[in-house]
């Protein structure tokens, strides 16, 4: 495999760079160059894997995604079974778990008594009792705590009702056996006391997921670098077709995204809750460029103790020109975490509406974004300018309605990324922006 | 598997085409970035980096060249940006930085004329060598040598001259190459040692 001359000079792919070099050559230069390609080497396995982990890091997404899912999925059954138990233990679930418990008793001596009438019926009037006081044991065991099972978890047989019965003969009380009439007396209080106790109950922490689609968008600052290090065949001052300040210069437009997260909500007071979470962000928009020969494109200057250099990378795309038009999509992945306030203003406990506002420390996982190189005039990736932790900042507004037992909220929001997505020795600044449509449910923690 | 297919493979983003693809071309490119890094391990990070680019980007490829000559473009791309990272490159490819560098004839093997020559030409100073690589095998002009390496046109040509005068010497040194006996020539037809 040996280049000719000719190849290497017009053989580049796109185009002939018309500085390419024209002079002839001598004896010392066509050795080296055949001896050059005659050379091979074969690299370790180590560069292939590193390849294709770069090349297809959807199963990394595909990971993350199931991670943040699986936490979903556990957080929402801790929080289901946190609160059932919590229901069983509560005053008003104590007072359900006594009116099962003593319409079961209840129950079980009219049954014997209206047995001794007609011992013929007996065994089927007892099956028939027995079924019935399972199916209140069955509603009651899925909302009781483990002591109140234990009351009554052993149902007693057709021989146990009599002594039973016996025993509730000998401590007859308005506790034990309670007249029909009286039933719906007492019922009725005690829903009425339950009802009192709920409303001197505190506020309670609440937990929430939510989800949104969201247009994202960018916000550039900044101004073309008129540095030597530019690699341009004219200078800033000699192409007035370039724009100097870079709003001028691109050209983008908005894409679709998205957010899905979890939050818990700590009551401060009535009105004002304490806001915590984790949420994922995807973001994006897009770029108008135009395809072109591999160029390199300058990003600023490294500075060490002792000197300087320029950050470069190869470029494929120009920002004015080329052989065709590109739409390039500049990604983001982010996990983040959002601390705030949510405050109600106004409203009905089924229906209201309340703000939020929160801030959000982000770590960037994935940057797949197109800088833009400090003349204005090529777009490459230069992964090392990009910053890793951010600080977003969102507020939102919630319409509220309670239902079936869950609150259901439905949000605009806008977000906003505090720091410049890139380092501070990238000249250009970037903030990347969201708009969304947030929904999502709420289920009070007792 | 044809390049036509390999190439539609690539763009489909079929790790198998992109597998066929780069057992082909990577001893090659390898030497490539060989010629330009410290290291080995220097070369196969730069490898690594400009076939990510190579693949990232094949879509953009418009036959209206090899597919081999872009591919080697990106490459020679990728190793001059990684060497501008490095601090000493950037202090050496400066002309008056050069001047002192002595040759170090200890670092050149003598096993085959192709090896020899390469070897030989890695232990030229960094910032020689790099012209010398991208003007002699390359074919770049002085000129996008000059933009490339963010030095004039003219610091280029001079580095050049004395790359190459440095690797002639250290070349009939090691008897790679013999010295001409008439000076019409510039030396003499190569014998294998």
């Amino acid at each position: 495999m040996v280049f000719s001359r000719q190849d290497r000079l017009t053989g580049i792919g796109q185009q002939i760079q018309v500085n390419m070099r024209q002079e002839p050559t001598d004896e010392l230069e066509d050795l080296l160059r055949e001896r050059s390609d005659q050379y091979l080497l074969y690299p370790s396995d180590r560069v292939w894997n590193n390849i294709q982990k770069e090349l297809h890091p959807n199963r990394t997404l595909r990971y993350g995604l199931l991670v943040l899912f699986l936490f979903l999925g556990t957080t929402t059954a801790i929080v289901v079974n946190k609160e059932k138990a919590s229901y069983a233990s509560s005053p008003l679930g104590q007072v359900a778990a006594k009116f099962v418990e003593r319409d079961l008793i209840a129950t079980m001596a009219d049954g014997y008594a209206e047995t001794n009438v007609s011992n013929t019926g007996i065994d089927r009037y007892n099956a028939f009792q027995h079924n019935q006081a399972q199916k209140h044991l069955t509603s009651f065991a899925e909302i009781a705590s483990p002591e109140q099972k234990d009351l009554t978890v052993q149902l007693p047989n057709n021989l146990e009702i009599a002594a039973l019965q016996a025993k509730l003969q000998e401590n007859k009380t308005p506790e034990t056996v309670v007249p029909k009439e009286d039933k719906k007396n007492a019922i009725g209080a005690a829903i009425e006391t339950v009802i009192e106790q709920a409303k001197k109950i505190k506020r309670n922490a609440s937990w929430q997921i939510y989800a949104s689609p969201t247009m994202g968008y960018r916000r550039l600052k900044g101004e073309a670098s008129g540095s030597t290090y530019q690699y341009s065949v004219f200078s800033l001052s000699t192409n007035a077709v370039f724009a100097r300040n870079v709003k001028d210069a691109v050209s983008h437009k908005p894409g679709m995204g998205f957010e899905i997260g979890t939050a818990m909500f700590y009551p401060l007071s009535q009105k004002l809750n304490f806001k915590a979470g984790l949420q994922a962000n995807y973001n994006h928009y897009q770029i108008e460029a135009y395809s072109a020969v591999p160029e390199i494109a300058n990003y600023g200057m490294n500075n060490y103790a002792f000197g300087s250099y320029p950050i470069s990378a190869v470029s494929f795309y120009r920002n004015n020109s080329g052989y065709s038009p590109a739409i390039l999509r500049n990604e983001h992945y982010m996990i983040s975490m959002p601390v705030g306030i949510d405050y109600e203003i106004a409203g009905t406990r089924k229906l209201n509406f309340s703000v939020a506002s929160t801030l959000q420390p982000t770590y960037v996982f994935a940057n797949y974004s197109y800088l833009l190189s400090t003349d204005l005039k090529h777009y490459a990736k230069e992964p090392t300018l990009n910053r890793r932790w951010n600080m977003n900042a969102a507020i939102e507004a919630n319409l509220n309605i309670e239902k079936g037992g869950f609150k259901w909220s439905i949000a605009p929001q806008f977000r906003y990324q505090m720091l410049s997505s890139f380092k501070k020795k990238y000249p250009i600044k970037e903030n990347l922006t969201d708009f969304g449509i947030k929904v999502g449910v709420i289920k009070t923690i007792k | 598997m044809t390049e036509e297919v390999l190439l539609q493979g690539c763009i489909k983003n079929d790790a198998s085409a992109q597998q066929e693809l780069y057992q082909c071309y990577s001893p090659k490119m390898l030497s490539v970035c060989y010629r330009y890094a410290k290291t080995r391990e220097d070369a196969e990070d730069m490898l690594q980096e400009g076939f990510i680019k190579v693949f990232s980007q094949i879509s953009k490829f418009e036959k209206r060249g090899s597919l081999e000559g872009w591919i080697l473009r990106i490459i020679v791309h990728t190793c001059i940006n990684h060497l501008k990272k490095n601090k000493k490159f950037n202090d050496n490819v400066d002309l008056a930085y050069a001047g002192n560098m002595v040759i170090r004839e200890d670092y050149i093997p003598s096993i085959i004329q192709a090896k020899q020559i390469v070897e030989t030409i890695r232990t030229l100073p960094i910032g020689y060598r790099t012209v010398l690589n991208l003007y002699a095998i390359e074919g770049y002009s002085h000129k996008e040598i000059g933009q490339l390496l963010d030095i004039e046109e003219s610091t280029s040509r001079s580095q050049y001259t004395r790359a190459k005068s440095m690797l002639e010497e250290m070349l009939l040194k090691k008897r790679i190459i013999q010295q001409p006996k008439e000076k019409k020539k510039w030396f003499s037809p190569v014998r294998i040692v």
